[in-house]
């Protein structure tokens, strides 16, 4: 599974959703995903902070899929060390629309941090 | 700029030019160095690819889809105006009509043929009637099949009766240099269906 979802807490104990990404993400499993942050679902309008290995890379069609999980979560905080996983990432936001809710970390420490804020 | 970076931007136009010659899985070679922004330029160039090589694949499997619905419903139509164009209408027992409506090519005279006879065994008809009044375009090779088609049905056992012959097809009869002995030419419709009840012992009688 390229996504696995766990629930977690931030340091100040916010419910949050933790994605753990790594390998060749498929339409399917940003579908998957993106359910559970629609309306009525467990992740909806909660807190979001994605950990995305080096490894990670998105078919067109789940790339396309992303722009769809906007207005579905409080923030989001993604988790990347890989430059070229970070472009791949930054490159996401712009075609989806970049928002203030979403930003870019190297480390997980001040990305918890920014999501208690 | 560094050469490094010349290096990588011949890179994303030479990947450029061979898409826009339609080699839509050409790819930009992605290094993890290097400026961010040159980073995410390669990776959207690789992205914009992947797309447009997705819509294409998608669009030619639509288009195959497309073609074969076209030929499915073109291959309807033409089993429909191969019915249509052939309608045996039983008006007598035993006895069937055979309107001929518009041109008769070789491959609706097959039809034809095969539908007629089929008829005929079918039904244990004595007696066929070709129709021509509405027929047209009859060239030799049309007049020559319609001939076929009253020799198979005497060979059946049905004696073939043909109506509404205009100038042209008596032309073309004539010169196609096939035994006419198999017709029996009458100038209408009404007129065959006298001459079957005749060859039956009846007639018509008016009544009083």
């Amino acid at each position: 599974m390229p996504i696995q979802i766990e629930e977690g807490k931030t340091p100040k104990g916010q419910r949050m959703m933790l994605a753990r990404v790594s390998g060749h993400v498929t339409l399917q499993d940003a579908e998957s995903m993106g359910d559970q942050l629609k309306p009525g679902q467990p992740y909806n309008q909660s807190l979001l902070l994605c950990l995305v290995d080096s490894t990670a890379d998105y078919h067109p069609e789940a790339r396309r899929h992303f722009s769809s999980f906007n207005g579905n979560y409080k923030r989001l905080a993604t988790v990347v060390t890989s430059p070229l996983v970070r472009a791949a990432i930054n490159f996401m936001l712009r075609v989806t629309g970049k928002t203030a809710e979403v930003r870019m970390f190297t480390t997980e420490g001040p990305a918890l941090a920014w999501l208690d804020e | 700029m560094s050469s490094d970076e010349d290096v990588r931007l011949e890179q994303l136009i030479s990947t450029l030019a061979a898409a826009t010659t339609g080699d839509l899985s050409v790819r930009v070679p992605l290094q993890e160095d290097g400026r961010p922004a040159l980073i995410e330029l390669e990776y959207a160039v690789n992205a914009l690819l992947e797309d447009l090589e997705l819509a294409r694949v998608e669009s030619d499997q639509r288009q195959q889809q497309i073609q074969q619905q076209a030929a499915r419903l073109l291959e309807q139509q033409r089993e429909l105006v191969m019915a249509l164009s052939t309608p045996a209408i039983m008006v007598w027992p035993r006895v069937l009509a055979v309107p001929i409506i518009g041109e008769v090519g070789p491959e609706r005279a097959t039809g034809m043929s095969e539908s007629v006879l089929a008829t005929v065994v079918a039904n244990r008809t004595t007696h066929v009637i070709l129709d021509l009044t509405g027929a047209r375009q009859v060239t030799p090779q049309t007049a020559r099949s319609l001939l076929r088609i009253a020799q198979a049905i005497q060979l059946l056992g049905a004696r073939c009766l043909v109506t509404g012959v205009n100038a042209q097809l008596a032309g073309s009869l004539v010169s196609s240099g096939i035994d006419l002995q198999s017709l029996v030419p009458l100038p209408s419709l009404s007129d065959a269906l006298l001459l079957v009840l005749r060859e039956r012992g009846l007639q018509l009688v008016k009544q009083t």
